[in-house]
């Protein structure tokens, strides 16, 4: 999110002309005006190396919540956002397999969601889930849904 | 892929209840389709996109009516005869709309789908308002340290991309 919304030097080449022709050299911050209820982050696992796909599957840990409102231009207190979901991808760029973990109604625990048919037997611990390889090393697209009030 | 961040007009008041809520049911893997019974299962979660769908009123040959039918297996419990549909109505349906997107044999198929999906979606809603408020939004703002706002109009998902070795924050 830093490199997302860090300031990028505009010079040389790049420099901003002004309405009244002059050339100056600027900032330019990206903040966020307003946010959306739900966030999606992709993990970017997937890349194309020497014209061959790989899949990374470095540890990366998504939090379990994040305060959106450093990103943003007003401080706005209620940008809190808790972790809602995943899809996890399981195998290598060749062969592998996607589930989703979703939270729980009570907030404590996660299911997971699979292609197998049938009821949900998979409940699982929040602690325990992010404890998991599915977590830690699968993690593809994280969805994050805002706790605070909206407005 | 450029990091688009979206926001949208005005945000719903809601709990966290009212907005996520998983699915009681697995969905059948069939053809190999998983990406997207995870992205279906991810959609179904959240409430509101949901409700967005059960509501719609399309037509019974369009896309969004066979999603409408799985999130109605999903939100009874009943998958038994979702392999059918799944197999006869949505896998021609998503394979036409997204075979623009897929590269063949790639393992990064869900932010593929996800894309040409909701825009399936939104195109038969004849909406203007897209169904997913805070997925998918129409513009983004912006503003420079000198106050001067910059507004961008965008029309694909909210999908942040991180490059590992990073934080999230």
């Amino acid at each position: 999110m830093c490199a997302l919304t860090k300031s990028n030097l505009m010079e040389g080449e790049n420099q901003f002309i002004t309405p009244d022709g002059k050339r100056i050299d600027v900032a330019i911050v990206r903040l966020f005006q307003d946010v959306p209820p739900f966030l999606l982050f992709k993990v970017e696992r997937f890349a194309v190396t020497n014209g061959k796909g790989m899949k990374n599957s470095s540890n990366f840990l998504c939090p379990d919540s994040i305060d959106m409102s450093r990103f943003m231009v007003n401080n706005i207190p209620s940008r809190q956002y808790k972790l809602a979901g995943m899809i996890c991808h399981r195998g290598n760029i060749d062969c592998g397999y996607y589930l989703t973990y979703v939270l729980n109604e009570d907030g404590e625990s996660f299911v997971r969601l699979d292609s197998i048919g049938g009821e949900i037997a998979a409940t699982i611990s929040k602690d325990d889930f992010m404890k998991s390889n599915d977590f830690i090393k699968n993690s593809y697209l994280a969805l994050y849904v805002c706790t605070g009030q909206l407005p | 892929m450029e990091p688009i961040l979206l926001c949208q007009e005005q945000m719903p008041t809601a709990s966290m209840k009212d907005l996520i809520k998983p699915s009681k049911s697995n969905l059948r893997n069939f053809d190999n389709h998983c990406y997207l019974n995870a992205v279906l299962q991810m959609l179904f979660a959240v409430v509101p996109f949901r409700n967005e769908v059960m509501a719609s009123t399309s037509t019974e040959d369009q896309f969004t009516q066979v999603v409408k039918k799985i999130f109605h297996y999903l939100a009874t419990g009943k998958t038994r005869d979702q392999l059918q549909i799944l197999d006869h109505d949505l896998s021609e349906k998503i394979d036409k709309i997204a075979s623009t997107y897929f590269r063949n044999g790639s393992q990064e198929d869900v932010v593929n789908l996800l894309l040409p999906f909701l825009e399936g979606i939104r195109e038969e809603t004849h909406t203007k308002k897209l169904p997913v408020d805070g997925l998918v939004a129409t513009r983004i703002d912006a503003i420079d340290p000198k106050d001067n706002y910059y507004r961008y109009d965008v029309d694909i998902i909210v999908v942040v991309p991180i490059i590992l070795g990073s934080t999230l924050e």
